[in-house]
């Protein structure tokens, strides 16, 4: 069940790469603030960045979440208000909760890991659905921390190969037992729109800002697999646009692979 | 058939009754936490604005008082038009909250008070006395 103010919570946040709100259960993490989330549907911060929209849509609930949460430099108790202390995460902290997860494992490395454009790349590939929704919450937050479209063509031009892969998903991987694997599959559906929604907002590129209405029937019906063929197809216009974007702008690859800086 | 709200304990979140916004807007939040409308839904524990009890909406109250109660289907109809045949903004977020009000069996409250002689700044404490009427504890 969804709960309206869940949308502004952690638990739809792209700092907490491997949760949405139907996929992920327990702690979270939260790459913003480097700290376990213990209880990701109870919590927030200023810093909100909604997984399920592109943020263009969005800001003006943003700012306003935002200002309501301006006096907290952390992480925050939705409802209570109340700052939340941060929770450094170690594997010995893990097991020893008994809350080892493997893809927050490897997540809470990210600071500590070299450029992090490689780390993005690494989850590419697969028909995972929980690395799926890491891969596009990671690319979306690289892309909004270096706040161009340059250092990110190469990630979304990758990106977009699989934008019609199938998700899948083992039963430990939704938020409860009793969640159905179609809303976690929609889920992992609009952050990847979401991702190539924002990359088309920073690129200026109206095609991809709004790719929705590239598509037709399968969008508001929720029907996957007529989707899936329709994006298959799309997917190669919308590749060829990025290049041509790319190449008429002079950057692409014309120089060395994007930034080597930590975001 | 009956609508619930779920929502603190001291009394209903009050609506932002000069944030005009559309539907679709205000199921996926997109303009903020209240806006003029106020969620309802078909399922008991559907919605839940802190949670803490339940509410029964009183209809025959929003009647008396012309007061618009949205049905979920009603909702939901008018979303899926607004999916077909609008574009950008309009169109993204009429499929989002789509998804949204079905999950939610979400209906709304289209409040139409008369505002006259209320100060803008004191509206969203006016409205917070004014809504409580329409709900009851259950």
């Amino acid at each position: 069940m969804l709960n309206a103010d869940e949308l502004f919570s952690c638990r739809n946040c792209i700092q907490n790469c491997a949760q949405s709100l139907n996929i992920g259960r327990g702690a979270g993490f939260c790459l913003r603030h480097n700290s376990v989330l213990w209880a990701p549907e109870e919590t927030t911060c200023k810093y909100l960045h909604r997984k399920d929209l592109p943020k263009f849509l969005v800001d003006e609930g943003l700012r306003e979440h935002a200002a309501e949460f301006a006096e907290f430099s952390g992480i925050v108790s939705f409802h209570l208000h109340k700052p939340i202390s941060l929770i450094y995460y170690s594997q010995k902290f893990a097991w020893e909760k008994r809350i080892f997860d493997p893809l927050t494992n490897v997540l809470a490395q990210y600071h500590k890991s070299g450029p992090a454009w490689i780390f993005v790349e690494s989850f590419s590939g697969g028909v995972d659905g929980r690395r799926s929704i890491v891969h596009s919450c990671l690319v979306r937050r690289y892309m909004d921390n270096c706040d161009t479209w340059k250092s990110s063509y190469g990630l979304v031009l990758a990106f977009l190969q699989e934008i019609d892969a199938d998700p899948h998903f083992g039963s430990t991987d939704l938020r409860s037992e009793s969640d159905s694997a179609d809303e976690a599959l929609w889920d992992v559906i609009f952050a990847r729109f979401s991702l190539l929604q924002e990359y088309g907002w920073h690129a200026g590129l109206e095609e991809l800002r709004w790719v929705t209405d590239h598509i037709n029937g399968p969008l508001e019906s929720f029907d996957w697999p007529a989707l899936r063929r329709e994006l298959g197809q799309l997917k190669v216009q919308l590749t060829d646009h990025v290049i041509h974007h790319a190449e008429s702008e002079g950057v692409f690859f014309d120089h060395q692979e994007p930034d080597t800086g930590r975001h | 058939m009956d609508y619930y709200r779920g929502d603190q304990r001291a009394g209903i979140t009050a609506p932002d009754l000069m944030q005009r916004c559309s539907f679709s807007e205000h199921i996926v939040r997109a303009r903020g936490k209240r806006t003029c409308y106020s969620s309802v839904s078909l399922d008991r524990h559907a919605i839940e604005r802190f949670g803490e009890c339940d509410y029964l909406v009183l209809q025959d109250g929003l009647h008396r008082d012309n007061h618009d109660l949205v049905q979920h289907a009603a909702l939901v109809g008018h979303l899926e038009q607004a999916a077909r045949e609008r574009d950008k903004a309009e169109r993204r977020l009429s499929i989002q909250a789509l998804r949204y009000a079905r999950l939610r069996r979400e209906g709304l409250i289209a409040w139409n008070f008369k505002l006259d002689g209320v100060e803008r700044k004191n509206v969203i404490s006016w409205a917070y006395d004014k809504v409580q009427e329409y709900f009851q504890r259950c």
